[in-house]
């Protein structure tokens, strides 16, 4: 059992977007001005058993490097794992309330990558609709870790994802900005269906990690904090996050 | 249990944010001050009138006391006696239990010079008192410092506000004048006895909004934005910063908002 914060868990309550649910800390209880919502989706399909303590070893170090970030106190992460299902590991809490990620994520089956991405997203706009009634400015950051092909969603669609993208974006625009990054771990065999199923779902960015080293991982989660940073910082002064370059990692 | 807050931005045009606001911890006061631009370092000022305003007894009956105050610390900075030159405006409960009983949110609010004082009612309605001054030339609480400032002043033809009120159709416009040194001091009040959970004080820069396409914006418009002030901490720079997301107005004078909510009870 991971302690997390007692003051942010009382404050966390269940909301709702669509058919999906999440909680979050409740907009009275939040003690900044802005949020910057972080949205880890990661794979634990059985095929990521071999590697699934480096994951978590790579949660911990994002959520790490995103302490040290100048703007950490308006970071609020979530923590989503999908296997034959999507399981919320830890909903919309501010950054300082998360300790470590080890052990935490169990492998299954199936990989529901469609679902654990409209659940992610779903979450991420119904939280700004909750935060922008309260008056709080939102962006947010999404990376999905996955190695695998859809194999369990029906009868969620990538296009499901699509039209939530451009709902989100174009048309109730609760969230001042959305980054989406979609990351592939020793997907040799399905780099394709991913970098489709990236651009069918309209996600911004693709990297392609190869085949999964500790290394590589602790690469990505430099990355990943960087760009959350670079967005947290963008929403502070009213402007749009520059899309952070992978190849400046190594990756 | 009320809550106070206060937030102010510097304008387009400035370039330095001569308002300033102060919030009491306790909840129960809110304090905020507009330096004159044509006088020198007013920033100063006005932060030191909202310092010394914030924790004094009865704020709203010590204009005196406050500018005295505060120019004595001025003194000490061996800063021009002219940096006293501000508005002032400041809103406080009434503690008094009966008056609560009877009347629910009981507050007064101070202008002492010009700017806007508004109130939320819990069904929505509001009521908005304005504030202008003849010529833009506001009676300065420092004027009481320096008798041959305010001799000037009152035979410049200046003194005269004009109070025009919104949303209380008892409420007619009214102008007065105040060039006295017993008129200054007192400055204009307004009691608040109803069913409030907001009143919020403004400097005048929300008269200087303009919008995207650089028109003016109607002041009554910022106003009620503005009153769409929800709770928890930061709410008054909250509602700032969403109402500038939705509208895209900027303001070409700084920006001043302080006050209490009463949203939690």
């Amino acid at each position: 059992m991971t302690t997390t914060d007692s003051k942010s868990l009382a404050a966390s309550q269940t909301l709702q977007y669509g058919n999906f649910k999440f909680t979050a800390v409740a907009p009275d209880a939040i003690e900044t001005d802005m949020v910057t919502q972080v949205l880890i989706v990661v794979d634990v399909s059985d095929s990521v058993r071999g590697f699934v303590r480096d994951l978590e070893k790579c949660i911990d170090k994002i959520i790490e490097a995103c302490k040290l970030s100048p703007n950490h106190d308006q970071l609020h992460i979530r923590v989503l794992a999908f296997s034959d299902d999507v399981m919320e590991i830890t909903g919309f809490l501010p950054i300082a309330s998360h300790t470590t990620f080890e052990n935490r994520l169990q492998t299954y089956n199936m990989t529901a990558l469609v679902k654990a991405t409209l659940d992610g997203l779903s979450s991420i706009q119904g939280y700004a609709q909750a935060l922008k009634k309260s008056d709080y400015l939102s962006n947010a950051v999404m990376v999905i870790i996955t190695d695998g092909v859809d194999n369990r969603s029906q009868p969620h669609k990538v296009e499901d994802i699509r039209d939530l993208v451009v709902k989100m974006i174009e048309r109730e625009r609760a969230v001042d900005h959305l980054q989406t990054i979609l990351v592939a771990v020793n997907a040799a065999d399905c780099v394709d269906y991913l970098k489709k199923f990236r651009e069918d779902a309209k996600i911004d960015q693709f990297i392609n990690l190869g085949d999964v080293t500790p290394r590589k991982l602790a690469k990505l989660a430099a990355f990943v904090s960087t760009s959350v940073s670079s967005s947290s910082k963008a929403l502070n002064i009213g402007a749009i996050p520059a899309q952070t370059n992978p190849q400046s990692f190594g990756i | 249990m009320p809550r106070a807050d206060a937030y102010f931005e510097r304008g387009r045009q400035h370039a330095v944010c001569q308002d300033y606001g102060f919030a009491s911890p306790d909840g129960d006061r809110a304090v905020l001050a507009d330096g004159c631009s044509s006088s020198p370092d007013t920033d100063i000022g006005a932060r030191l009138l909202c310092r010394v305003a914030g924790p004094i007894a009865n704020p709203t009956r010590a204009g005196r006391r406050i500018v005295q105050r505060a120019d004595g610390i001025r003194e000490a900075m061996l800063l021009d006696p002219r940096s006293m030159d501000a508005t002032l405006l400041c809103v406080e409960v009434d503690p008094s239990e009966e008056a609560q009983e009877k009347f629910g949110t009981v507050a007064t609010a101070v202008v002492w010079g010009d700017g806007a004082v508004a109130a939320r009612r819990r069904d929505g309605s509001v009521i908005v008192y304005e504030l202008s001054c003849k010529d833009s030339a506001p009676p300065y609480l420092s004027y009481l410092l320096d008798s041959g400032r305010l001799l000037r002043y009152a035979q410049s033809g200046w003194g005269e506000i004009l109070s025009k009120c919104w949303g209380d159709p008892s409420a007619d416009e009214v102008t007065f004048t105040h060039s006295t040194s017993q008129d200054i001091e007192k400055g204009v009040r307004i009691r608040f006895e109803s069913d409030f959970d907001a009143i919020l004080l403004f400097t005048d820069g929300y008269r200087t909004g303009v919008d995207a396409r650089g028109k003016v914006v109607d002041p009554t418009e910022v106003i009620t934005e503005m009153l769409r002030v929800q709770q928890g901490p930061h709410a008054l720079r909250r509602r700032f910063r969403m109402m500038q997301r939705d509208r895209g107005w900027v303001f070409e004078d700084d920006f001043g908002v302080a006050g209490l909510t009463f949203l939690d009870t």
